[in-house]
């Protein structure tokens, strides 16, 4: 929440008043824009956008789209692994959110709400998938990757070879210790988030982060 | 997106974190989703609101399209005169049943009320004196009336009445009846101060029948004097005698029409 907003009551007066709490802004007027008590697009979270978008505010679907659309395609990327299929789930993981738009309540985080959208469709798309190169690997199904570790040890050291490498190894994890630390990666979800998307325990969502980063630092060790 | 301070503050405070990690993954992790499914979320969510019909509570909200306001506008004010509507309707449905009523009540025929009222008419019509030996409320016309009669009766006129039995009741008939109209003349004569009277309790005579009857021939008017009796209404019978015999002075009355 932000502790001021940007009140600007004509083209060239700009202040900047403290924020009560949620608030919105009236954008009809070329220059009385905002008035105290309002936030921009930008300022507003992101359950206050999304209610403005059930009562029909379209900028403010734009504002929420702009804001997650990198990190819920990358998720579904990573998932997937299968770039047709991660921008079809997309697509419909958005188009499922328009649908329910009416009955949204703010009872948790807007990217709780989001992800777990897309964790069910994720979940349609294994389902549907047979034994093919979009299922995710086993749990202990990890090949090693195809490096020549012993050509230009400092290209290995460089920081693009790392941030390769990593996606590299993230592939290589199980579907649900991937999808924990992608989570909080892309959508800076807690454990207890994590567990409400991907439906199962604190406990259980912990271990899962805390095994993708074991294997992930292992991974980076044995590379360097 | 990594863990920042927010996350942390409503983090429990065992998250596993490592930041190196954190670090490269956001240094590769640059994909996005291709514009041409940007635009059609974009749209998808843009035509959602447009049909989408909104409540006027929702006027706070910005960017709104202009049609959807229109359209917003329109059915509020459609909704607004929808109450306002149904209860006239209720009104005028409601006065109209009120009225129809009424007016079928108005014209619905009461021959018992015109009756009774009659009945209270002759009751309070001043009855005149019998005469001793006379039948009640007879009349008997005059000799003249007498003498045409009899020749009525004994066929003179009727030549086609040529049965006995037929005879001899217009010949025992006659006397009577002759007998009946010399009373009702002495009587007429007796008391020409209750003449006026009987005139009024005559015209007071209840008024539905003898409309009823004004174009019926005498023996109609027999027989409702007869039914008048039989139900036991006398008043009402003897009033239409009354009436009967001004309409019908040359006609014989009946004794059982008397009594």
């Amino acid at each position: 929440m932000p502790s001021t907003l940007t009140l600007r009551d004509s083209a060239d007066s700009v202040q900047r008043v403290p924020a009560p709490g949620l608030a919105r802004c009236r954008p009809d007027g070329p220059r009385a824009y905002c008035v105290a008590g309002m936030a921009t697009l930008a300022e507003r979270d992101d359950e206050t956008l999304m209610l403005d978008y059930r009562a029909g505010d379209v900028a403010a679907f734009d504002e929420l789209y702009r804001r997650h659309k990198g990190g819920l395609y990358r998720y579904l990327l990573r998932q997937s692994r299968d770039a047709a299929a991660a921008a079809e789930m997309f697509q419909d993981t958005w188009m499922n959110l328009v649908r329910a738009r009416a009955n949204y309540q703010p009872t948790a985080k807007f990217t709780t709400y989001l992800y777990r959208l897309a964790h069910n469709r994720l979940v349609d798309h294994y389902r549907r998938q047979a034994h093919g190169a979009s299922v995710p690997l086993a749990e202990d199904a990890m090949e090693e990757p195809a490096l020549n570790r012993h050509e230009q040890p400092e290209v290995r050291y460089e920081r693009k070879a790392l941030a390769a490498r990593v996606l590299e190894l993230l592939e290589r994890l199980p579907a649900e210790q991937r999808e924990a630390f992608v989570l909080q990666q892309e959508s800076d979800l807690t454990v207890e988030e994590i567990a409400a998307v991907t439906g199962v325990n604190r406990e259980t969502a912990k271990s899962r982060l805390r095994y993708a980063l074991a294997k992930l630092r292992a991974g980076l060790s044995e590379w360097r | 997106m990594a863990m920042n301070e927010n996350t942390r503050n409503r983090d429990s405070g065992d998250t596993p974190l490592d930041p190196e990690l954190a670090g490269l993954y956001r240094a590769a992790a640059r994909e996005e989703p291709p514009q041409h499914v940007d635009a059609a979320v974009l749209a998808a969510a843009r035509r959602a609101v447009r049909s989408q019909p909104r409540s006027l509570d929702e006027s706070t909200a910005g960017g709104r399209e202009p049609r959807a306001d229109a359209v917003r506008h329109a059915a509020g004010a459609g909704r607004r005169w929808q109450v306002p509507l149904a209860l006239a309707a209720v009104l005028v449905l409601s006065v109209s049943i009120v009225t129809l009523q009424q007016e079928g009540g108005d014209s619905a025929p009461t021959p018992s009320r015109g009756e009774s009222a009659g009945a209270v008419e002759l009751r309070d019509a001043p009855i005149p004196p019998e005469e001793p030996g006379a039948p009640p409320l007879a009349r008997t016309p005059a000799p003249e009336r007498q003498q045409e009669r009899l020749r009525a009766e004994t066929g003179a006129e009727h030549p086609a009445r040529s049965d006995p039995a037929e005879n001899r009741r217009s010949a025992a008939s006659a006397p009577a009846a002759s007998r009946a109209e010399e009373q009702g003349s002495a009587t007429d004569r007796a008391s020409p101060s209750t003449r006026p009277e009987k005139a009024l309790a005559e015209r007071a005579a209840p008024a539905a029948p003898a409309p009823l009857l004004a174009v019926e021939p005498p023996e109609k008017w027999g027989e409702k004097i007869l039914d008048l009796r039989q139900q036991g209404r006398a008043a009402e019978a003897d009033a239409l005698l009354a009436e009967f015999r001004q309409r019908f002075p040359d006609h014989a009355v009946p004794e059982e029409w008397t009594r």
